[in-house]
């Protein structure tokens, strides 16, 4: 009952009609956070991050743009996982899953450039 | 909609073969991660095979990339975020609202979908125009593909990139027209109240689908725009 107690929460004009009382009880799963607020600044981290690897890439900086935009990739992403898919709140079962694909794909992705990285005459990078 | 009859023998909105919410919702959320642990090995091929090309001809992929606008690729990205908002506002509604005969969440629901829906639309159709352009300047893969640089060692493997563009791209597109389809069909339940506080599983599953795809295109953005500013313009 508590968690929905938020300002910005509409349904509280309609306390009037006698159902306010027993209507948000059931939550069995409850003590989540439900305020959209703390989502709204993740939004805009992800606008202000967007903006950063737009402006980087406006200056040429050679085979350390791949790197700079990449790591700013991996931000973004994480914001989006952490924030808006909630893996937090999930118990440890989904936990295990959810992280095991992102894990499966660094180790796929490890071999993948460990081999192709180390082949010779693989790195004529352009103006470099 | 469960009868009153059943819902005296169960919880409203508890499906008969879960003893509890939690039980029920961990169900839900289990298959959800498991469906895009998949959708992450599906997409994860073809970022592998493009890290490969790329690597291999990595002056014809920046030769490529330098053909895309970064600027429409930004301004899509943003656009994305939003709808990814406008969906976290759905997931928000089904979660806090609450069901009355005279007042229910559902249009709330409907309000956010909607909003997706928008903002989704904005990005296929800058993306059907980003297409339209490619194809005006001979960029598609195929008989009729004239590589945009000639100067570079591997010109002809410009259609490597493009081949992937076209894929990773339109695969993802392909992802939204689904969840935009899915969406369509969510607005009739929402309105009749099918989800509430106790049971909205399926508007925040269909959330990590769409929170997925976003992901998706946060890593296409670089991968495909951004790799081409690196150097200035080949020609």
């Amino acid at each position: 009952m508590s968690q929905n107690s938020h300002s910005h929460e509409p349904h509280h004009g309609r306390a009037g009609d006698g159902h306010a009382g027993h209507d948000h009880g059931h939550d069995e799963h409850g003590h989540h956070d439900h305020r959209l607020l703390p989502q709204f600044f993740v939004l805009l981290a992800l606008f202000g991050l967007t903006v950063v690897t737009y402006g980087v890439s406006l200056i040429h900086l050679g085979p350390l743009a791949d790197l700079v935009a990449l790591v700013i990739a991996v931000a973004k992403a994480s914001l989006v996982v952490l924030f808006f898919m909630h893996v937090k709140e999930s118990t440890q079962l989904v936990k295990v899953i959810a992280i095991s694909g992102f894990f499966w794909i660094l180790l796929f992705f490890a071999y993948l450039v460990a081999d192709i990285w180390t082949r010779p005459g693989t790195t004529n990078f352009p103006g470099w | 909609m469960t009868s009153e009859a059943t819902a005296t023998a169960h919880k409203a909105g508890l499906a008969h073969h879960f003893e509890t919410y939690a039980q029920q919702k961990e169900s839900s959320f289990l298959g959800m991660w498991l469906f895009m642990c998949q959708e992450v090995m599906f997409f994860g091929g073809l970022f592998a095979a493009y890290v490969n090309y790329r690597v291999m001809y990595p002056d014809a992929f920046i030769a490529g990339s330098q053909q895309l606008n970064v600027t429409i690729g930004a301004a899509n990205t943003i656009v994305l975020l939003c709808s990814s908002f406008t969906m976290l506002y759905a997931v928000w509604a089904a979660k806090t609202g609450y069901r009355t005969d005279r007042f229910h969440n559902g249009w709330q629901i409907v309000f956010g979908l909607i909003g997706t829906i928008f903002f989704g639309s904005i990005f296929l159709i800058v993306k059907y125009f980003e297409y339209g352009e490619k194809f005006a300047h001979h960029l598609v893969p195929g008989h009729g593909f004239i590589p945009p640089v000639a100067s570079i060692a591997n010109p002809k493997a410009t259609e490597i990139f493009f081949s992937l563009y076209f894929g990773m791209t339109g695969l993802h597109a392909l992802h939204m027209v689904v969840g935009m389809g899915i969406m369509l069909f969510m607005m009739r339940p929402a309105l009749r109240g099918r989800w509430d506080v106790n049971n909205h599983n399926f508007v925040e599953g269909f959330g990590l689908y769409w929170h997925f795809v976003d992901i998706v295109w946060i890593f296409l953005f670089p991968f495909l725009y951004l790799i081409g500013e690196a150097v200035p313009k080949l020609h």
